[in-house]
């Protein structure tokens, strides 16, 4: 056929053209908005992620400890990097430290480090940055080699002063005099450099024995670094990079250019330096980012290509419906002698044009679509707008294109036009013939038994369970967590075809009821009806439509209901209530901090202090048992039992509220003769549990064997008044002491305290016996002393008697180290703990039985200031706990008692003191002006906030929304096609609408009947699909009321459908009768 | 040997468990070059025996032979030779009979544009076959420019495109006025007279009788009668009963009822002729 009769054809035929240009066009822009959609939240997401991220996330760090950094690097970066690499900063040092010829005096040690640009980061306080000195004259180690500075806070907590001169090497023939010329504080103390070199800005804390030894990092000049202490510590070094890197230059789209850049770089690096190593925390980033976009992508590109042949079919099938409506022309053409290539030409000739301008509008209707769906919320609303027109968006619109191209053309392959196709002998169907549907109907049961056991760990546990319980299987398939294998999509899929073709196999005994119901009626057969017409796949096919149709509306709606059901718990469990309200006092009775605030029209509890909440792993709660119990009566005999239980009087020594200074006697007896320097320590604790350590000074020269003054100043207590809970005494000895048969006691008296008006409170004067709150700790000094502790008279009076012996002297270091007096005891605390924890500590510790109420234990905790030891006494077990979730982990405990149990690791400039409140309420916008005055407030979160954050996670939504979109652009085709359908049937037809309302009433039953195993076929592929949606929501698949009700709206529809449809083409076989 | 010759056809359409016997053994020779018309009512078989004829349906049993073509044993491929190059269509609804986007001169260069027809001859034989049914002025209207009349002319000159051996015209008059009528039976005739193809034109109008040599009359899928016109005579054509291969003869209907024959008649042999008589009641009865 001659492709000039093309173009007359589409003119003449431009309606039809135009139909099957417009269903093309959506075909191809859903496909194009597939690209523009998932790009646009793809970018959303990375912009999402990049900017939750902390500096530290954007930093490189490489290291080499054999040679220095090839300088070659750099332009590795920018080749590779591009705008992304910003610049580097180099930082030799040496590793470990040394600590000089005069240990312990100072009782401190040194690293040595060049910091490259020094001048531009930090800022002397004190002195002046190092300079290059003149090479000293002589080899006196008074005369300083080089100068260095050190940061303030190590200078301070290592007692390292201006102008000191320090010996950095042990050696004495090698041994570098420095001098300290300056103290530098951070020029930016945010910097992000600085939170990388915590060894330099804060010093090194190194255990030793049971004290700390608080070493410092010695800065100096490149110069002398490189002339000074690369060669004589050239084994002992290491060289580093600090590369940093701009977030702004990183573009969403070019993420997996900047992941294989990263990927070139660290090539390089590991070509020249074989024995470097990298942190890359860039790049840790970026295939975090990637992995999880790539992981949905999957799932979403499954889930489109299964879009796009249900609309793909519709296409097909108005294709055959214009076909149909075209039946003159292509049985004349026939006639006259037209071969079914010559057919397939002219079809091809036409497809193309209609093609290529749905391929040309395909951005336009994606645009239009995107629009559309956005503004009815069944697309998100994106951040970022859509993309300019990339290659891929055209690249998807032309495989749409093709496909659909396809689908214009197969009709005229498989269809035979000609009007004599009446008198062909009907042949049942071949995609039921060799049993395809039942075929089909196995693989995918296969695959899903798949599914079943890849995620079974036992497989003969996981077949006997099966057998014993079938609905083990739908309970394994919903509890896989968001598995990215498209398999197991395609497994209810295939039974879902399966099934929808076996529908083929069911028409016949429909027609076989139905005959009995026209014989009865004695009216036109509806046998004959549906049996005589030629093209009754054609109604096949818009029942498969009509359920595509269903499915992709009800399995978003389940989804988007499911997941915003989930999200809805989760912001609330994230929240912790309606409202989450993190304030920076450590009050203990949250219901009097938020007392003034409350409004009494409001329905308004505050709800708990919360100290520590972690949905996902285990939440400490901290509550005023005693007022508690006021907002949930439910939970009064549980808050009885706590109060009771919760008797544990705070220990140590109390001093007044307003005290400022502890002063004591101190009689340091020896028994060795030469002097001892004894110095004393205490550990003070306030209510929060917040420790701090002072030293004491003596008033006078310290004698042996005469009581001395000692004294020392207190801090202002974050929450008052302090406790002395520690005692500290440690003697320093000369290096050539003799340590065999060594005792000597130390005698404390008249621990007193000095309120802030002078006043003097005597604390303890050891006249009663108080021992019992003075204990020895378990841990001593490795095996030298033995210490008795007790109360002896001197002078009379009883004192405090510390004494211990050396009992061998090995290995002994030339000092003492500390013997502290213990006085805090391990306090047992009332917990209440969720039935979902003494489960899992049962499982753990309890020989797998549930910890229940009475039960004592101890167990390790993590907390933000490292691990803790928790004593605890079980006073009750609840499965729930109001604002708590389900299946939650928790503890709760008195709150007082849970402060000092997370303080105990804690130092007065770092401490636990962030709280919350959790507030539920039926009105959260009228009480969040009366949270907003409140006092020290931090944050305010509420719920519904979290919910639209979590809500509108764009790659979470990816998924289900274009499901919803498929959905929606399938209903919107089958709509176009059921319109066509009924524009061109009457033109065929020619049969007036009471005629063929007479008929329809009458044949009402036939039609109801195919409803009802249409309606049933959906049914089943739902409940086949749904569980399968556990995939994409990770959550098991909730069907609300509105999606019940939409269904049997869509299923009415369906139904007059397919009356409307089967009774016209009922009335065109009379109709031809007739002729 | 005749040009047509349909042995015993058999044609049953089956829809469900139901069986349609649209022809019961039908015999017919029909000559090459001859113009003839087959009559009968809807649903006497007609169309069915058109169709096999012109090779777009299949008989259910018996023979059909076309010339050179086996029509029962055609394959495809030959199916699509047949009908482009043997046959010709002429069908009542004009709309079958045009493609509506083409121009009358491109409808007509179609079929022999098929048969790989050089460019130049085909736009040469529309013309003149244009011409000989009287639309060389039409040749570029569109069909919807057309009148009904010369639509159907048109769809004659068509039908010639390849200058088949058969023309076949379904009710060709079927949708237009008597003036047109005549018109294209006029155009037939000069085509079959010109061309010498053989002309099969099926009717329910037993008035075309007055325009065909032969005229063979159908009912419940047999064929009746069978009228002979003598072209030199101005005398009614004579009418044939016709005799099947079984020897089974059909009267017709009008005959039966005049002479109230039921359901047998008494036969008489003479030398050079069989008389039929109603049979006597006492006859009937027995």
């Amino acid at each position: 056929m001659s492709f000039r009769y093309i173009f007359p054809r589409l003119s003449y035929y431009r309606t039809y053209f135009m139909m099957l240009a417009i269903a093309l066009s959506l075909l191809t822009g859903f496909a194009t908005l597939f690209v523009l959609y998932s790009n646009v939240l793809t970018r959303d997401y990375v912009t999402t992620q990049l900017d939750n991220a902390t500096p530290t996330d954007f930093e490189i760090v490489i290291r080499d400890s054999t040679h220095p950094i090839d300088s070659t690097l750099a332009d590795s970066l920018q080749q590779n990097l591009g705008a992304v690499f910003q610049g580097y900063q180099s930082t030799d040092r040496t590793l470990g430290v040394t600590c000089g010829i005069n240990y312990p005096d100072p009782f401190r040690c040194y690293q040595v480090a060049v910091i490259d640009n020094l001048e531009t980061l930090a800022t002397p306080i004190e002195g002046t940055f190092p300079q290059i000195l003149p090479e000293p004259l002589t080899d006196n180690l008074d005369e300083p080699q080089l100068q260095a500075v050190v940061m303030q806070r190590p200078a301070e907590r290592a007692d390292v002063t201006l102008n000191e001169l320090v010996y950095f090497g042990n050696d004495p023939d090698s041994t570098l005099p420095i001098e300290i010329s300056g103290i530098v504080v951070p020029t930016d103390a945010d910097d992000i450099f600085w939170a990388l070199q915590t060894n330099v800005v804060d010093g090194i804390s190194t255990p030793v024995g049971i004290d700390y030894r608080n070493d410092v990092v010695l800065l100096v000049t490149r110069q002398d670094f490189n002339t000074l202490i690369v060669p004589q510590y050239a084994d002992n070094l290491v060289y580093s990079w600090r590369i940093t890197t701009n977030p702004n230059s990183i573009e969403p789209v070019e993420l997996a250019q900047v992941q294989a850049g990263l990927l070139r770089f660290e090539q390089d690096f590991y070509q020249s330096h074989p024995q470097g190593q990298i942190d890359n925390s860039l790049l840790s980033l970026v295939t975090r980012i990637n992995t999880r976009i790539d992981t949905v992508m999957v799932n979403v590109t499954t889930i489109i290509i299964f879009i796009l042949c249900v609309l793909t079919l519709q296409v097909f099938y108005l294709s055959t419906l214009i076909l149909q409506a075209q039946t003159d022309e292509w049985t004349t053409l026939e006639e006259r002698g037209v071969t079914k290539r010559d057919k397939l030409q002219l079809q091809l000739g036409s497809g193309i044009v209609v093609v290529l301008i749905a391929v040309l509008l395909a951005p336009i209707f994606g645009w239009i679509i995107f629009n559309v769906l956005t503004r009815l919320d069944v697309l998100l609303k994106a951040q970022s707008n859509l993309d300019s027109l990339s290659p891929k968006v055209f690249i998807w619109a032309m495989g749409a294109g093709i496909t659909g191209l396809i689908a214009i053309i197969v009709p005229v392959w498989i269809n035979d036009t000609t009007q004599r196709e009446q008198s062909a002998t009907r042949t049942q169907p071949f995609l039921t013939q060799f049993y395809v549907d039942i075929g089909i109907i196995v693989f995918g049961i296969l695959l899903i038994l798949r599914t079943y056991f890849v995620n079974s760990d036992n497989v003969s546990q996981s077949i006997e369970a099966l057998i014993t319980n079938p609905a083990i299987l739908s309970e394994t398939i919903t509890n896989q967590q968001s598995k990215p294998d498209p398999l197991n999509l395609l497994g209810p899929l295939f039974i879902g075809v399966g099934l929808a073709i076996f529908c083929l196999r069911i028409f016949p005994i429909i027609d076989v009821v139905a005959t009995f119901a026209g014989r009865r009626r004695k009216s036109v057969s509806p046998e004959i009806a549906l049996r005589q017409q030629p093209t009754m796949k054609y109604s096949f096919i818009l029942l498969l439509m009509f359920m595509a149709v269903i499915i992709m509306l009800v399995s978003a709606i389940a989804l988007r209901y499911t997941n915003n059901q989930v999200l809805r718990q989760r912001a609330i469990s994230l929240t912790g209530g309606d409202i989450r309200v993190n304030f920076l006092q450590t009050a203990t009775n949250v219901t009097d901090l938020f007392a003034p605030f409350v409004d009494p029209a409001t329905q308004f509890t505050p709800v708990l202090n919360l100290i520590e909440r972690n949905p996902n792993q285990l939440s400490l709660i901290g509550i005023n048992p005693e007022t508690v119990a006021e907002h949930y009566p439910e939970y009064s005999d549980v808050f009885n039992a706590m109060t009771a239980e919760n008797t544990t009087a705070l220990n140590g020594l109390l001093l007044p509220e307003d005290a400022q200074a502890v002063s004591m006697q101190v009689n340091n007896r020896a028994e060795y003769t030469d002097p001892t320097d004894l110095q004393i320590e205490i550990t003070i604790e306030d209510q929060l549990g917040i420790k701090e350590r002072l030293r004491f000074s003596p008033t006078a020269d310290p004698q042996r064997n005469v009581f001395v003054e000692y004294t020392v100043n207190l801090p202002v207590a974050i929450q008052p008044p302090w406790r002395v809970t520690e005692f500290h005494a440690r003697t320093v000895l000369p290096a050539s002491t003799a340590f065999d048969d060594f005792t000597q006691a130390i005698f404390i008296d008249d621990i007193t305290a000095i309120t802030s008006d002078g006043e003097a409170v005597l604390i303890d004067d050891f006249e009663r016996a108080r021992l019992v709150e003075w204990e020895l700790p378990n841990r001593l000094p490795r095996g030298l002393v033995a210490v008795r502790l007790t109360t002896s008279p001197y002078s009379g009076e009883a004192s405090l008697r510390i004494g211990y012996e050396v009992l061998e002297a090995e290995n002994l270091n030339p000092q003492f180290n500390n013997i502290p007096l213990n006085s805090v005891r391990q306090t047992t605390i009332p917990i209440i703990i969720s039935e979902s924890l003494a489960s899992t500590w049962g499982n753990q510790d309890n020989n797998g039985d549930e910890l229940v109420s009475g039960l004592e234990g101890e167990r390790t905790l993590p907390s933000g200031l490292g691990s803790i030891q928790l004593n605890y006494r079980i006073v009750a077990v609840t499965p729930h706990f109001p604002t708590l979730i389900e299946d939650e982990q928790f503890i709760i405990a008195p709150v007082n008692q849970l402060w000092r149990l997370l303080n105990r690791n804690s130092q007065p400039d770092d401490y636990y003191h962030w709280n919350q409140a959790w507030i539920n309420t039926d009105k959260p916008e009228s009480v969040e002006p009366f949270i907003a005055e409140l006092p020290t407030l931090n944050q305010v979160i509420s719920a519904s906030e979290t919910f639209i954050a979590l809500r509108d996670d764009p790659l979470a939504n990816l998924f289900q929304t274009l499901v919803y979109a498929g959905g929606c652009m399938s209903g919107v085709l089958f709509l176009l096609v059921f319109v066509f359908y009924h524009s061109i049937t009457p033109a065929t037809t020619q049969v007036h609408f009471s005629t063929r309302l007479r008929f329809t009433l009458r044949e009402i039953l036939l039609y109801i009947l195919m409803f009802i195993g249409a309606v049933g076929v959906t049914f089943c592929v739902l409940v086949l699909i749904l569980p399968f949606l556990a995939f994409f929501s990770a959550e098991r698949i909730q069907m609300p009321l509105s999606t019940l009700l939409l269904l049997a709206g869509l299923s009415m529809f369906g139904l007059l459908a397919l009356l409307t449809v089967l009774t016209s083409r009922h009335l065109s076989m009379q109709k031809n009768e007739d002729a | 040997m005749s040009f047509v010759h349909c042995d015993n056809l058999v044609k049953i359409y089956k829809v469900a468990d139901l069986e349609v016997v649209a022809l019961q053994g039908v015999d017919l020779e029909i000559d090459k070059g001859e113009m003839m018309a087959i009559v009968g009512a809807s649903g006497s078989g007609k169309s069915s025996l058109l169709n096999i004829l012109g090779g777009l349906d299949k008989p259910s049993a018996g023979k059909i032979r076309v010339g050179n073509y086996d029509l029962t044993r055609l394959k495809k491929r030959e199916q699509v030779a047949y009908r482009r190059k043997s046959v010709g269509f002429v069908w009542q609804q004009t709309a079958r009979n045009l493609i509506p986007y083409l121009t009358a001169k491109q409808n007509v260069e179609l079929p022999m544009a098929l048969n790989r027809l050089n460019k130049r001859e085909r736009e040469a034989r529309a013309v003149e076959l244009l011409n000989s049914v009287g639309l060389g002025d039409r040749l570029n209207h569109l069909p919807r420019n057309l009148s009904g009349g010369q639509q159907q002319r048109v769809a004659i000159a068509i039908a010639m495109a390849n200058f088949p051996d058969l023309l076949l015209a379904d009710e060709p008059t079927g949708q237009v006025d008597s003036e047109a009528a005549n018109t294209i039976f006029d155009a037939m005739l000069q085509l079959n007279q010109h061309y010498g193809v053989t002309v099969v034109i099926v009717t329910h109008d037993y008035t075309v009788s007055d325009r065909v040599e032969r005229v063979i009359t159908m009912r419940d899928g047999h064929m009746m009668n069978e009228f002979i016109r003598d072209n030199n005579s101005d005398l009614d054509p004579t009418e044939y009963a016709l005799v099947d291969r079984g020897g089974r003869l059909q009267l017709p209907q009008e005959y039966l009822d005049k002479l109230s024959i039921a359901d047998r008649v008494r036969l008489q042999l003479h030398a050079d002729y069989v008389a039929v008589y109603p049979a006597s009641k006492r006859e009937s009865n027995e």
